[in-house]
């Protein structure tokens, strides 16, 4: 899928200046975009199905900065139990003949394989760790 | 008594929280009559007769010194000589000799009595249980939300340029917050507190004084960043309508012209507070500062996933050695999207100062094993 198909099957538009007609990358074991991972890992896969209009991973103050989560075909998101210092935001699962993208305004689109994967936050050292602002 | 919540009182608490964070980050112009019947309630609920001077003023700032300017004049001196007291000490000694006791005495009522009373029966009435769910759900998040950031901020602000301790009330919303949910959840005491609640939904900072109040705008706007943190890279994060207003880098207070003209290698050196020479080299850019100030390279490497570009792990100049609490390098990333120009943004980031492999510390800021991020496959 190149990104102008990504913007139309998912509904979130790219800033104007990222090229519309290159192919998403696909993701089947770790990438990053910005301050958010995507790592496979052998773990019980999520249940909760993801509603058709996707849903926000992280999200930006003015829904600008937001990273979500869309699917072809039914995907899981299971939200992480909020923990001090935990970066984990929450463990997605990507059936068999299905397809995932994670989505970014800024960053464009990452598809993401069949597997189960763990999504989490970037943080910075301050002297203690503290998560980093977008 | 009030044992356990059910579940709609359980989802009204969400409601609660909800309204008055919004309440406490509300930009919107005061509701001067509304404002004041509530001043009226808090002064009753406190047993005392209602001010009969309401003056309205445009910040925070300007009410702090309205409040020390009406405590004095309301002293019972003569108006020539207050106005000749107040010409010749504003400037040297009004503001740390002034009777503010007088203003201090008639807030302690006000708060000790609302406060103490309302908190006495509510707490009789109600369990440890639920009153620890509602302070954790309530008070807690609109204190988080709104004192910790904006109330502690223009507080702090005042403080610094009025020199003198101020008990403007406002920064306390998470306290209304958190007896508005008892009242609203039916117990009979914590009625007490709507005064003070009227006035926080239609006001900004306010003074209460022995027969008079003053009471202040709200802000014509707030910026925060996406942790929620006061935050504007290029104008006053809290703005009031005099002008007056609070600058802030990701919720560090810092002076106006870090914000708006930016600082050079010169200034950043010379400022003492290690906190604000964080958000000074922040806003120039780590890759530009340690370009310019020549920071010594411990290692650099391919990074993965986002050929051609490199990850450097640099120390830090040895006057920047107290940045951080502990022992830090900065790690130089590339962004993994290029920005509308065609370049690409660099920005550093500080790792714990152990860190010898960029690869490694690249690793530690996902909380990711070394290998995973050896295998990384795209950054986007």
């Amino acid at each position: 899928m190149i990104v102008s198909e990504a913007i139309t099957t998912y509904g979130v538009d790219v800033l104007q200046h990222l090229d519309r007609d290159v192919e998403i990358p696909t993701v089947t074991t770790a990438a990053c975009q910005g301050d958010v991972s995507i790592l496979r890992v052998t773990k019980d896969p999520a249940t909760a199905v993801v509603p058709q209009a996707g849903v926000a991973v992280v999200r930006g103050e003015n829904g600008g900065n937001t990273h979500s989560l869309h699917g072809q075909g039914p995907i899981m998101w299971e939200v992480a139990r909020q923990a001090e210092g935990s970066l984990l935001l929450g463990r997605l699962t990507v059936p068999e003949g299905s397809e995932a993208v994670m989505a970014h305004p800024e960053h464009g689109f990452l598809a993401i394989a069949p597997g189960t994967y763990e999504i989490g936050r970037q943080r910075e050292y301050r002297g203690e760790w503290a998560l980093v602002a977008d | 008594m009030l044992n356990k919540l059910t579940a709609e009182q359980e989802a009204e608490l969400v409601t609660i929280r909800e309204e008055w964070i919004s309440h406490g980050l509300s930009c919107k112009s005061a509701n001067r009559e509304a404002a004041a019947e509530g001043v009226n309630a808090a002064y009753r609920a406190a047993g005392l007769e209602p001010p009969k001077l309401l003056i309205w003023l445009d910040s925070p700032l300007a009410g702090a010194y309205g409040a020390h300017l009406v405590s004095e004049l309301l002293k019972g001196a003569g108006r020539d000589q207050v106005r000749d007291q107040v010409r010749d000490q504003v400037r040297d000694q009004v503001w740390d000799q002034v009777g503010a006791q007088v203003w201090d005495q008639v807030w302690d009522q006000v708060r000790a009595q609302v406060r103490d009373q309302v908190r006495d029966q509510v707490r009789a009435q109600v369990g440890a249980q639920v009153w620890d769910q509602v302070r954790d759900q309530v008070g807690a998040q609109v204190r988080d939300q709104v004192g910790a950031q904006v109330g502690a901020q223009v507080r702090d602000q005042v403080r610094a340029q009025v020199n003198n301790s101020i008990n403007g009330y406002w920064g306390d919303i998470a306290w209304t917050a958190f007896y508005v949910a008892f009242h609203r959840l039916g117990v009979e005491g914590a009625s007490k507190i709507v005064g003070l609640a009227q006035v926080a939904q239609n006001a900004g900072w306010w003074f209460p004084l022995r027969d008079a109040a003053i009471l202040c705008e709200r802000p014509t706007a707030i910026h925060r960043d996406n942790q929620g943190r006061l935050h504007n890279e290029d104008g006053p994060a809290v703005s009031y309508p005099d002008g007056w207003g609070v600058w802030s880098w990701h919720g560090t207070r810092v002076p106006r012209g870090l914000i708006e003209k930016g600082w050079g290698l010169k200034e950043i050196f010379a400022e003492r507070n290690s906190e604000i020479r964080r958000c000074a080299v922040e806003k120039i850019g780590w890759d530009v500062f340690i370009q310019e100030s020549g920071l010594k390279k411990v290692a650099s490497c391919p990074d993965p996933g986002n050929d051609p570009f490199h990850l450097a792990l640099y120390d830090l100049p040895e006057e920047f050695e107290d940045m951080y609490d502990a022992d830090a390098r900065i790690l130089l990333c590339v962004n993994g999207t290029i920005e509308p120009d065609g370049t690409r943004r660099r920005f550093g980031l500080p790792v714990p100062g152990h860190h010898t492999d960029p690869i490694e510390a690249a690793a530690d800021l996902y909380g990711w094993p070394v290998e995973a991020y050896r295998r990384l496959q795209v950054r986007r």
